[in-house]
């Protein structure tokens, strides 16, 4: 809990800077069609190959189990049959439409995709659209079968050129998605689709109604609540929602992570009454609910305060623009 | 300030909403589950609704509160409903009636003149291929790649040919068959390379194009030498109709965006390209159907049927049916196909 430690803002440098950088998500914004903003987290690369790995074994099982059983029925009438000539035939009308189909009655999703909580989305925030699909998955024969196929026969053949250069596609294709800001591979760009990892939607409590009944021992005045800003607010709050350990030396360490927590707190806004070892908890959350009461009502007044340092900022910036939401 | 009965406003406004969105969260489940299909009037309803007031909230929320487990719960929320609730609705059937209805052949009529300029490549090649065979046949082996040829070259005698073209000498099915195999695969290959490769203005589908045609051309010109001139058409004409439609299909497919490069008109070159894509696509998948037609024609019937007369009428018969498809179909609906 390094944050809540006093400390002189170093001079001349950024805001960013002095808060710990936010842990590095690739975002993709997506304006609704009622005009709000989402944020959906890109998918990342390896969680796709995993995805294209489950895929292509899947689409590769069912063509042999198709040619097993195709062979078997033809043999057994007596027909010799050109069973190569069949599987390259089979694999060819199995390999894209498998894809096509999938994406399209799943709104986006393979069986990989769905193993792994992925989806493909429009990149214009409306959606999917039947050709999309079509144009992504037609260019993943262009990006990776084909040379694929090449690679393979002119490994076969020990053909120098032939497999260099596919070899060199192979590689110019997979280079696009590492390189691309939105993990996006050729196909992607063309039709302008994204990958995204579907979020987990999960509620947990509303601390200030958990606090709220607690007996109301611990009162704030207002120019002690003026110290901090939303990101300090969202901290404490992500430490008091952290789930009760069941394991002694964890529960233990943040039980000492709240006592240092509640001394830095005391000592910055002089809250001179006295916090019993056995009521840190409920300090905290107490000051949690005064704060954040505070803080949401500055809010509505226009002045939001992103963090401890709002009032430098505010000189600095001179009120250039209402700084958005926490 | 933190009395039970008068909680801080955003605890309020989560509180008078949250049953709402627990609701749209178990609707969203199960559309993510098993699809919008299963859900009943009611649900549907309230999906659409939920979905507005979720959304509502999310904003509002924004704006008013800082608790993050609820503006994290909502955002995830939102954006689970928004792909629930835009999600394609398209069924399979409807997808596929489409394309061969209105779709399709719509895109054929509308490349006019990328199909003229894919014919010409071909055509072009083919003559060509045929005028330098006879000037040398040495030529032969220069356009001819090793394993397409299948043992068949300047030396080989009329009858060797004619082995080949009428399967009489005794070559087993099996080995006809990887021979089929490396002919479909390398056609696909040449296929969706041109498609591939039109968007690089045009060029490299050309020369791929004349190119195929150029072996046509040589393979022609040699069994013309032996006097196998008709044969080898009808050996060709039974699958090749189609193929090589199918291989001009998909070069047109690629000429599409590469003229959508080189000429972008009022658009810009990325808006024309995509406005381009929408019919290159489906020229694309058109040509994937007509070489898995053509694969079958040449598996099955080329093996069963070995008159001359018999071949020509499937192979130009086929290719009449294609025709006729591609241009009549869908005419009175054909008011406009762009959107998708």
């Amino acid at each position: 809990m390094k944050l809540f430690r006093r400390r002189k803002p170093p001079e001349g440098k950024s805001r960013v800077r002095r808060r710990p950088a936010a842990p590095a998500r690739r975002i993709l914004r997506l304006l609704a069609p009622e005009g709000v903003p989402l944020d959906f987290e890109i998918a990342s690369l390896g969680a796709r190959f995993t995805a294209q790995v489950l895929d292509l074994l899947l689409s590769g099982v069912l063509v042999i189990a198709l040619v097993v059983l195709l062979s078997m029925t033809l043999s057994r009438a007596d027909m010799v049959t050109p069973i190569p000539a069949i599987s390259a035939l089979l694999f060819f009308a199995v390999r894209t439409p498998y894809y096509l189909v999938s994406e399209l009655l799943w709104n986006g999703q393979t069986v990989g995709k769905r193993i792994g909580a992925m989806r493909v989305v429009s990149a214009n925030g409306r959606g999917l659209t039947t050709h999309q699909i079509v144009v992504r998955n037609l260019m993943k024969e262009v990006e990776v079968f084909l040379p694929m196929g090449f690679l393979l026969a002119a490994l076969g053949d020990e053909g120098g050129l032939d497999s260099a250069l596919s070899l060199v596609w192979v590689l110019g294709t997979l280079a696009v998605p590492v390189f691309s800001r939105r993990n996006q591979r050729i196909g992607d760009l063309i039709a302008g689709t994204v990958v995204i990892s579907l979020p987990k939607a999960v509620l947990l409590p509303d601390l200030a109604e958990v606090a709220a009944t607690a007996v109301p021992r611990f009162v704030f005045l207002p120019h002690q609540l003026d110290h901090y800003g939303a990101y300090e607010l969202q901290v404490l709050e992500q430490l008091l929602q952290t789930p009760a350990s069941t394991r002694r030396g964890e529960a233990k360490r943040h039980l000492a992570s709240l006592a240092t927590v509640a001394e830095r707190i005391r000592g910055r806004i002089v809250f001179e009454d006295a916090v019993r070892p056995d009521e840190t908890r409920d300090f905290l959350a107490a000051f949690y609910v005064a704060q954040r009461a505070h803080l949401e009502k500055r809010q509505l007044f226009g002045e939001a305060r992103a963090d401890k340092h709002y009032a430098a900022e505010g000189s600095a910036a001179a009120g250039a623009r209402p700084e958005g939401k926490g | 300030m933190s009395d039970p009965a008068d909680p801080i406003r955003s605890s309020r406004f989560r509180r008078e909403r949250e049953a709402g969105w627990r609701r749209l969260d178990a609707i969203v489940t199960r559309v993510e589950r098993s699809g919008a299909g299963a859900l009943d009037f009611e649900e549907a309803r309230d999906l659409a609704l939920l979905y507005r007031e979720a959304l509502n909230a999310l904003s509002v929320a924004r704006e008013i509160s800082l608790d993050k487990a609820l503006l994290a719960y909502l955002d995830a929320l939102c954006c689970r409903a928004y792909l629930a609730v835009y999600a394609p609705r398209e069924r399979l059937g409807g997808v596929v009636r489409r394309f061969f209805t209105t779709g399709a052949p719509g895109a054929i009529r509308r490349s006019g003149l990328a199909l003229a300029l894919a014919t010409l490549a071909l055509v072009l090649g083919a003559v060509a291929g045929f005028l330098l065979f006879r000037e040398d046949s040495s030529w032969y082996s220069t356009f001819m790649p090793g394993s397409l040829a299948d043992g068949r070259g300047p030396a080989s005698s009329r009858e060797q040919l004619e082995a080949v073209l009428y399967d009489t000498g005794g070559s087993p099915l099996g080995e006809l068959g990887a021979f089929a195999t490396y002919l479909f695969s390398h056609n696909t290959g040449i296929a969706i390379l041109a498609f591939g490769l039109g968007v690089a203005a045009c060029l490299p589908s050309f020369l791929l194009a004349f190119y195929n045609g150029l072996i046509l051309g040589v393979f022609a010109g040699l069994h013309a030498d032996r006097d196998l001139g008709l044969d080898l058409f009808a050996w060709l004409s039974i699958h090749g109709v189609t193929e090589l439609a199918a291989i001009v299909i998909a070069t047109a497919g690629g000429f599409r965006l590469g003229l959508a490069v080189l000429f972008p008109g009022r658009r810009t070159r990325r808006d024309a390209l995509r406005h381009a894509g929408h019919d290159a696509a489906k020229l694309a998948v058109l040509a994937a159907v007509m070489l898995v037609a053509a694969a079958l024609l040449e598996g099955f019937a080329r093996q069963l049927v070995t008159g001359i007369g018999p071949r020509i009428a499937i192979g130009w018969g086929v290719g009449a049916l294609w025709l006729g498809w591609l241009l009549l179909a869908g005419r009175g609906s054909a008011v406009r196909e762009d959107g998708r």
